[in-house]
C-alpha cells in the first residue's frame, strides 16, 4: 500500500494542496458513493458547476440540501400558478416567470422557489442558468419535508434579500400566507379581503381566489376571470381580425 | 465543466488511496456530531441538566448560547406570568423545561401549563403539550422557531404560540383554531396582545423591547389585585402595618 504523498515532497511548502478541479472532482465521487450529498460542504460556484439543470438541490452557507422529488398535488398547484402568472405577465409585458428548478442566488444561499417573478426593471438580474439576486415575487409550495424550511429559514432569507413579495402556500393546511415587504424591510402578513381574493402588489392588477389554490381551476378559465373586461375585448379584436366573427 | 483529474497523471492517486479515502470520508460523515441518534429516552438519559439539547425525530440538535438581549425578554414575561398564574392559581409557568410532544422534545423559552393539565408536569419534562408556549428567536435558531416549531407546536395542538423576534422588534401570536391550525392574531390598536388561554392576562407589545420591571408592568396587567397581593405579603413579614397602608 503505498503512502500519501509526504507534505515536504511538495514545493509549494503548504502541506498537500488539493487543486480545486480534483476537490470537485472528489467531491463528485464521495456524492455518488454515499447518495447523501446533503452533508456535502462547498462554494457556490461548486455548487453549480457539481448541479446540473436537473438537479433539484438548494445551497445554503456552503452547505447542499437536497429536495425531495414533488408530489403530483405539489406539481398540480406549481403549474396551475406558473400557467396563470406566465399568461398574466406575458400579456401585460411586465417581466419574466421562472419555475422550479432554477436558482435564485442571494447573498448566503442559492435557493429554487417553485415560481418566480423578475420584473422588466429587473431583467438584467436574470443570467442564464440563474437569477442573480432577489426576485421580485418567490413562491414557494410547502411540502411535507420542505415545511419548517420555507416557513422559517426561507422566509428570513427573502426578506433579508429584500424580495417585496412572499408566496407560501400550504396544501395540506390549506392556508396561503402572502407577505409583503414593508418600509422597515421587514414582512407584514397581508389580509385576506372578505371575498377571498388575493390582490399582488408587485404584480400589478394581478389577483387569484385562494380557493382556487386547494380547488383547481382550469387554467382557462382562471385567465378568463383574471383578464376580465380587458381580456374578453382583447379577444374580440383578435377573431375579428382573423375574420372569425359573423 | 473541468476536464476529469484522472486524466492528468500529475493529480492522479493511486487507487489504494482513493478508497481510503473515500472509506474515511464517509466513515467522518456518519459520525458527524451533529446527527447523534437515538430514542428520547435515551435522550433524557443522556442529556443532563447543563446540556440544553433538544430532540427531533431520533435527532439531537444543540442550540448555542442565548444572547442576553434573549435571556431579559424570556424572564421578564417568565416573571410576570408566573405571577398572575400563582395570584390566580391558574397553573404552573416554567422557562427552559423540557416538553415532549409527539415526534420533538423541545425546550421552550417558557412555557404554561393549566392546572386541568397538571398530571402532564413530570419530574424532568412536561409529557405532551404545554397550554401556552413562547419562542424568542435566536440568530442561531431564526428558521427553526417560526418553521419547524411552528408545525411540531400546531400538530402537537398547543393552544397559543408567541414567537418573539427582538431582532427586528417584532411579535406573533398564534391560536388554535377548530381545525387545530394556527391562525396569526394581530395585537389591538394600542399595541397590546390579550392571551386567550391566560384569561385577562395581556401584555404591551412595546414591553418586550423596553422590558419594565416586573412590577411594573404587573402593576398595570392586574392593578388593585396585584396591589392587595403585594400589601398582603409585606403585612404577613410585617413590612407594613393596617395604618402604613392606608
Amino acid at each position: 500500500m503505498s503512502a500519501m504523498p509526504d507534505p515536504k515532497d511538495d514545493d509549494r511548502g503548504d502541506g498537500w494542496p488539493i487543486p480545486s478541479a480534483l476537490r470537485q472532482h472528489i467531491l463528485r465521487i464521495v456524492a455518488e458513493a454515499l447518495a447523501h450529498p446533503e452533508h456535502m460542504r462547498m462554494t457556490y460556484e461548486e455548487f453549480l458547476d457539481w448541479a446540473d439543470e436537473d438537479t433539484l438541490a438548494e445551497w445554503v452557507d456552503g452547505e447542499v440540501i437536497m429536495a425531495s422529488p414533488a408530489s403530483g398535488e405539489h406539481q398540480d398547484i406549481a403549474g396551475f400558478l406558473a400557467a396563470i402568472l406566465r399568461f398574466y405577465v406575458e400579456r401585460n409585458q411586465l417581466g419574466v416567470i421562472r419555475i422550479a428548478p432554477f436558482q435564485m442566488k442571494l447573498a448566503l444561499s442559492g435557493r429554487e422557489p417553485d415560481v418566480l417573478f423578475i420584473a422588466a426593471t429587473h431583467r438584467q438580474r436574470l443570467k442564464k442558468t440563474y437569477l442573480d439576486g432577489p426576485a421580485d415575487v418567490a413562491v414557494e409550495i410547502i411540502s411535507p419535508e420542505s415545511a419548517g424550511r420555507d416557513r422559517g429559514d426561507k422566509y428570513f432569507e427573502y426578506e433579508k434579500a429584500g424580495i417585496p413579495e412572499y408566496w407560501l402556500i400550504d396544501p395540506l393546511s390549506r392556508r396561503a400566507e402572502f407577505y409583503h415587504l414593508n418600509a422597515q424591510g421587514t414582512y407584514q402578513l397581508a389580509p385576506i379581503a372578505p371575498d377571498g381574493i388575493y390582490r399582488s402588489v408587485m404584480i400589478p392588477g394581478f389577483w387569484l381566489h385562494i380557493d382556487w389554490l386547494w380547488k383547481l381551476p382550469a387554467v382557462e378559465d382562471a385567465n378568463w376571470e383574471i383578464g376580465g373586461q380587458q381580456y374578453a375585448q382583447s379577444l374580440i379584436e383578435r377573431l375579428r381580425h382573423d375574420g372569425l366573427l359573423p | 465543466m473541468s476536464a476529469l483529474p484522472d486524466h492528468d497523471p500529475e493529480w492522479s492517486l493511486p487507487r489504494d488511496i482513493k478508497v481510503q479515502m473515500l472509506q474515511a470520508i464517509a466513515e467522518m460523515l456518519d459520525r458527524a456530531p451533529t446527527h447523534l441518534h437515538m430514542t428520547f429516552d435515551e435522550f433524557m438519559a443522556w442529556t443532563s441538566e447543563d446540556t440544553h439539547a433538544e430532540w427531533v425525530d431520533g435527532e439531537v440538535i444543540r442550540p448555542s448560547p442565548v444572547s442576553l438581549v434573549h435571556q431579559r425578554i424570556a424572564d421578564f414575561l417568565a416573571r410576570i406570568m408566573d405571577a398572575f398564574v400563582t395570584m390566580r392559581q391558574l397553573g404552573l409557568v416554567v422557562t427552559t423545561f423540557m416538553m415532549k410532544i409527539t415526534r420533538a422534545g423541545r425546550e421552550p423559552d417558557v412555557l404554561f401549563v393549566a392546572e386541568a393539565h397538571h398530571d402532564r408536569v413530570k419530574h424532568t419534562f412536561v409529557d405532551g403539550p404545554a397550554d401556552l408556549v413562547v419562542e424568542i428567536i435566536s440568530p442561531e435558531s431564526v428558521g427553526r422557531d417560526r418553521g419547524e416549531k411552528f408545525f411540531e407546536y400546531e400538530q402537537a395542538r398547543i393552544p397559543e404560540y408567541w414567537l418573539i423576534d427582538p431582532r427586528t422588534q417584532r411579535a406573533e401570536f398564534y391560536r388554535l383554531d377548530d381545525q387545530g391550525k394556527y391562525h396569526l392574531i394581530e395585537p389591538d390598536d394600542h399595541g397590546i396582545y390579550r392571551s386567550l388561554v391566560l384569561q385577562d392576562f395581556w401584555i404591551k407589545i412595546a414591553w418586550l423591547w423596553q422590558t419594565p420591571t416586573p412590577e411594573e408592568a404587573l402593576l398595570e396587567i392586574c392593578g388593585q389585585e396585584y396591589a392587595d397581593m403585594l400589601l398582603r405579603r409585606m403585612r404577613q413579614q410585617g413590612l407594613v402595618t393596617r395604618e402604613d397602608a392606608d
